[in-house]
């Protein structure tokens, strides 16, 4: 459903995304990983358009969108989270939910219609009870749920999470985890950047890994993690001795 | 909603309203009046600024130069071609809507205050054309020709009919706030407010939406500033001054920048102070009053940075009860 083919970005010369490609299979939940400075969130920010790439394309639903507006990508079902969470501060969260119902796929005119398909989502979120609340109070937790949410808002086919697990403690983890995929059974396609491998094991079918901005290995978890360039690049290459 | 509903959740501001209709019959006095008016006029210029400045977070220092537009644009109707202000207003009002529109457009890729320069710059890029513009007056500006009550070119040898035009303008204006901040439009506002690129990405498409926020707010400020036109019957390019525009802006500060009332309440507080220190002090130690204002200014802004709404919302015991009559956020 999502094809990248061939992307670069460079920023005045430095080199961020370096010949990308690949592709998202429909329904499936599909895990970007790599060290820091690898350019995941260059890469999203290519496929969410909030970049345009200096060379290659990006292809959704058979259309290619590299040059559309982000706003015009969400129109056609492409909805994404924040690593540096984005709520809409000195709104309450069931507004910052409305205004993604009014403005995404479901494109709903009165404010009534849109409510309705609010309530629904916080409900499904497990925000209902902090509903009245400014978003700019919430803890981090109810915030990455909150990103969620409002993406969740616009009715989305592919859903881009870009580290919604950072800054959570383990029990919150596990019901992002449990939320992600109960998202995922509802059929929408999910990919997500993420740095704790627990959860990317867990819950993706395909993993990709970047390194210094180039794609170095893809495919199932245990071949993932069992490549020797995944190890190398993630604790360093082993020497000789200690291969006993 | 009902009628009795609706009575009960607006009961201050009906209660409100009823009085400021009853006012004239109490006094007569013209110069109570007059600051009447000019409450209702600064009220209605500083709502409109809201919309731009509060709803949508682009704050603009141009707006004195887009109501000096409209209080041109319909003069020179009157003048030119004998067109009725009743009627010259609003199309004075969507000819600076217009206007602005396409002078701000390419300005709206600027967040924050670089926003706010380039519409100081086109205030004063106006102010300056209109200084050596031959066809409006240069630097003299316009005066309106007098009749006396002619209904057919809003003049009225008495003050009153000023009074109710402008309170209906303002009820106008305060009615089109809040019925924007319920809308999609308005979540549209908000939300690019509140973060451009997070309003991007759940599908709103900002320069749209900034140029609708951008056309209702100028089209109402130039209204009323045909209003002012009709009522001082004299119109000159000083009216761009920054200054105006920043006296456009106080009492959305002060009030409550983004809630619907709080620009009419900055607007009750500050026309009456500004006007009785004038009165007071002007004509003791020039500049005084100025001083003093500016100091009750700070005291205020200081101490309720959010403003009167936001102040009176902040205390629980008034939450539910004041803010939801004041329609505040």
């Amino acid at each position: 459903m999502l094809q990248v083919d061939q992307v670069s970005k460079e920023f005045r010369g430095l080199r961020a995304l370096n010949n990308v490609s690949f592709g998202i299979e429909a329904g499936k939940i599909t895990g970007l990983i790599g060290p820091n400075g690898a350019g995941k969130t260059t890469l999203f920010n290519v496929i969410s358009g909030v970049f345009r790439p200096t060379t290659g394309k990006v292809i959704f639903h058979n259309q290619d969108v590299t040059l559309l507006q982000p706003y015009e990508r969400c129109s056609l079902g492409m909805a994404r989270t924040f690593q540096i969470m984005k709520p809409l501060p000195y709104m309450s969260v069931i507004d910052n939910v409305i205004a993604g119902c009014m403005f995404g796929r479901y494109n709903c005119s009165s404010l009534a219609s849109s409510r309705a398909k609010t309530l629904e989502i916080l409900e499904f979120t497990a925000l209902m009870h902090r509903k009245d609340v400014l978003a700019k109070e919430l803890g981090t937790a109810d915030k990455k749920r909150l990103e969620l949410a409002r993406a969740l808002g616009t009715n989305p086919s592919l859903l881009l999470l870009d580290e919604v697990m950072s800054g959570l403690n383990n029990t919150e983890s596990d019901e992002c985890v449990q939320l992600i995929r109960k998202i995922n059974q509802n059929g929408i396609t999910v990919l997500l950047i993420e740095h704790v491998m627990k959860v990317v094991v867990n819950l993706c079918k395909k993993i990709i890994v970047l390194h210094h901005g180039e794609k170095i290995a893809e495919g199932e978890a245990d071949e993932v993690m069992n490549n020797e360039l995944v190890i190398e690049v993630y604790l360093g290459k082993e020497e000789e001795h200690a291969q006993a | 909603m009902n009628m009795r509903v609706y009575v009960n959740k607006n009961l201050l501001l009906i209660i409100g309203f009823g009085c400021l209709m009853g006012v004239p019959l109490f006094i007569d006095a013209p110069y109570v009046i007059h600051v009447f008016i000019m409450i209702f006029f600064f009220g209605m210029v500083s709502v409109a600024w809201n919309i731009l400045g509060g709803l949508a977070g682009q704050y603009s220092l141009g707006h004195a130069s887009f109501m000096a537009i409209g209080a041109y644009v319909s003069s020179m109707l009157v003048i030119q071609l004998d067109i009725t202000p009743w009627i010259g207003m609003w199309i004075s009002g969507l000819f600076a809507g217009v206007v602005a529109s396409c002078f701000l457009y390419p300005c709206f890729i600027l967040r924050g205050p670089y926003f706010s320069l380039a519409t100081i710059a086109f205030g004063e890029t106006l102010r300056n054309l209109f200084t050596s513009w031959d066809a409006v007056g240069k630097a003299q500006g316009i005066l309106l020709p007098i009749y006396q009550d002619a209904w057919y070119y809003m003049q009225f040898s008495s003050k009153l009919p000023y009074y109710y035009i402008g309170l209906a303008l303002l009820v106008l204006i305060y009615v089109v706030f809040i019925y924007l901040d319920q809308s999609k439009l308005g979540y549209a506002f908000k939300s690019l407010r509140e973060d451009e690129d997070a309003a991007n990405a759940i599908g709103i498409n900002t320069a749209r939406y900034k140029l609708a926020a951008t056309f209702i707010s100028v089209t109402l400020t130039a209204v009323a500033g045909a209003f002012y036109a009709q009522y001082v019957r004299y119109v000159e390019p000083d009216l761009m001054l920054v200054q105006y525009s920043v006296e456009i802006i106080l009492p959305a500060i002060v009030g409550g920048v983004g809630t619907a009332f709080g620009p009419i309440i900055g607007s009750f507080i500050l026309t009456p102070l500004s006007e009785y220190l004038r009165v007071a002090m002007g004509s003791k130690v020039a500049g005084a009053h100025l001083i003093v204002y500016a100091l009750i200014l700070m005291g205020i802004i200081r101490f309720s940075p959010s403003g009167i709404v936001g102040w009176l919302g902040g205390k629980n015991i008034f939450r539910t009860a004041i803010m939801k009559k004041l329609g505040g956020r």
